[in-house]
């Protein structure tokens, strides 16, 4: 592998980490404020309904990021093993 | 004015904000063009835009923002927590950086600061590597633009008659930029210019 090959694998693992950090962060951010809504604004119906519909968004992108995560997991070890 | 590509955040922190009786949310958008023709038509005292976004990034809009309306505030607030990236989005002027991951109570006091004027970094990001890029970036923010490319030269081993030869001035005039570039800076060395250079990040790249 040469130099420039190296550095190239490094900066799509680098990439790859960026965007997968960004898959989990992005969504518990959104939850983080939506539940902050949901405790000072519980009682007004409409605001209470697009607060639990948001929650279930950032969950449904949440489990979509663990579930890439693993199937990247498992692509990771497969290669180790051949 | 809030500037955001995910709606599911942006409209939640209008929400949150709506609640503040000083706070006014001007207009929510998800993308630098509606940014930009928004602060063309309307003022605002401050944006709080993402980093990340599809076609264009944080640090063009910081400029632009600020090109349109140079009086308002940038608070930049993002997921990204990269030192590099945040020295330099307060280096082209924005006001403050804060984190999505934040409570909301701190990010409440995030826009506090930046409306008042005072600068403002997520207590979680506030290293003393950025401390001391954001020191040393103030330092070479005094230097001219030619002393920044004698500069530049200089911490990549140029000698004075090359540089001269390059810039087409005598040689006597590059010693003098220098001198001024070592007093400005407070560099002795080149090793210490190089050694400056390494933490600012944008210079002798």
């Amino acid at each position: 592998v040469t130099r420039a090959g190296r550095r190239e694998g490094a900066r799509r693992k680098r990439a790859r980490r960026r965007k997968r950090s960004h898959d989990f962060r992005a969504p518990l951010a959104a939850l983080a404020i939506w539940i902050d809504v949901l405790r000072r604004d519980g009682d007004d119906p409409a605001l209470r309904r697009e607060a639990l519909d948001a929650i279930d968004t950032c969950l449904e992108l949440l489990m979509r990021a663990v579930r890439a995560c693993e199937r990247e997991l498992a692509a990771t070890s497969r290669s180790k093993s051949e | 004015l809030l500037v955001d590509d995910h709606p599911l955040f942006r409209r939640g922190l209008a929400s949150v904000l709506r609640d503040n009786p000083d706070v006014e949310v001007v207009a929510e958008v998800g993308d630098a063009a509606a940014a930009r023709q928004l602060a063309r038509a309307n003022a605002f005292d401050i944006a709080i835009i993402d980093v990340l976004m599809p076609g264009v990034s944080g640090i063009s809009l910081t400029q632009d923002l600020l090109d349109l309306r140079p009086h308002c505030r940038v608070l930049v607030l993002s997921i990204v927590d990269e030192p590099s990236l945040i020295v330099e989005l307060l280096r082209l002027g924005a006001t403050g950086f804060a984190h999505k991951l934040q409570p909301i109570d701190e990010i409440r006091d995030a826009i506090r600061s930046v409306l008042a004027g005072t600068r403002y970094i997520a207590p979680l990001l506030r290293t003393a590597n950025i401390e001391a890029k954001l020191g040393r970036a103030a330092r070479t923010a005094r230097l001219t633009e030619r002393e920044r490319e004698i500069f530049e030269l200089v911490i990549r081993g140029h000698r004075n008659r090359d540089i001269a030869e390059r810039f087409a001035i005598a040689r006597r005039t590059v010693e003098t930029h220098r001198a001024r570039i070592v007093r400005k800076l407070g560099a002795r060395s080149i090793v210490a210019m190089r050694r400056m250079a390494a933490v600012h990040g944008d210079l002798g790249q």
